[in-house]
């Protein structure tokens, strides 16, 4: 359902694609698992709820917050804004598909993907990069919001949030 | 969406054949309906059950007409605008027409680092 009130627009690259989603407090919207691939937001700004359809299942989301939405993938969802907000989805093209995603701390001054490749069973993971918010830094690069990258493991990747988000969203 | 109001002319009914000739146009539109194209709707497309049914039967047909004719209207030389300015500085933006797609789908940016 959208209104006048409510801007949403999509971004796609070739492994995943973005709903932006700004709207008035008060908004509600009713998905179904056909129309909906998304598995991760980010909430720039804004509050809400969002759950399974008419059950207790739910969980709410608040400002700048990562929003794992990867159980209600198959399912009808409803959310509702309790404030003005600014909402950033991400999106699988297959829902069976595994992602993982996490922010990136202020602390981390430097991409580690050891923790995701450094094993000894063969990895074919592939990961990304997604500026989520304000223009952070990578190797001297500034980004601006929905610049994305893919980053790679034995690459030297220098991070200054620079006061921005950035999202590593990871393709397992 | 909103439309504009949707005009139409029955031009000829033809029993013989079940269908009418109509033309379409906005309310709104520039010209007279009579210089739009006009087009063949079988009665097997309409619903002559109320003069509500059969109005309903015409917005829905006309609907698309009347967008393609919309889409189909030439620009005004003065409305030719430029297709990006790559600058988040409004000042940039002052006193240029810029046209931008009314598509809300597009690519995102990748970067290499």
């Amino acid at each position: 359902m959208i209104d006048d009130g409510n801007k949403r627009f999509y971004r796609r690259c070739d492994e995943f694609a973005i709903c932006v989603n700004l709207g008035k407090k008060g908004y509600v919207t009713a998905e179904s698992p056909e129309d909906r691939n998304t598995i991760f937001q980010y909430i720039v700004y804004g509050k809400g709820k969002a759950g399974i359809m008419f059950t207790e299942d739910n969980i709410e989301f608040k400002d700048r917050e990562l929003v794992d939405l990867r159980r209600y993938v198959h399912d009808y969802v409803m959310s509702i804004a309790t404030e003005d907000f600014f909402i950033i989805g991400f999106n699988t093209y297959d829902k069976y598909q595994k992602w993982d995603a996490r922010l990136i701390s202020k602390d981390e001054t430097e991409l580690d993907l050891r923790s995701i490749y450094d094993r000894i069973e063969p990895v074919s993971s592939r990961t990304f990069i997604l500026c989520l918010d304000g223009r952070p830094i990578i190797n001297d690069k500034k980004l601006k919001r929905y610049d994305y990258s893919e980053v790679f493991f034995g690459n030297s990747y220098k991070i200054d949030l620079n006061g921005g988000v950035l999202g590593l969203f990871v393709k397992c | 969406m909103m439309f504009p109001n949707i005009l139409f002319k029955v031009i000829r009914n033809d029993p013989i054949n079940k269908s009418i000739v109509v033309k379409f146009c906005r309310e709104n539109a520039q010209k007279p309906i009579d210089e739009y194209k006009s087009v063949n709707i079988s009665y097997r497309n309409i619903d002559f059950s109320s003069p509500k049914a059969f109005e309903d039967s015409m917005r829905s047909r006309g609907n698309p007409v009347v967008m393609k004719q919309l889409m189909s209207e030439p620009a005004l030389d003065e409305n030719k605008g430029i297709s990006e300015i790559l600058s988040t500085d409004i000042n940039d933006y002052v006193g240029k027409i810029v046209c931008t797609t009314s598509d809300t789908s597009g690519s995102l940016n990748r970067v290499t680092l």
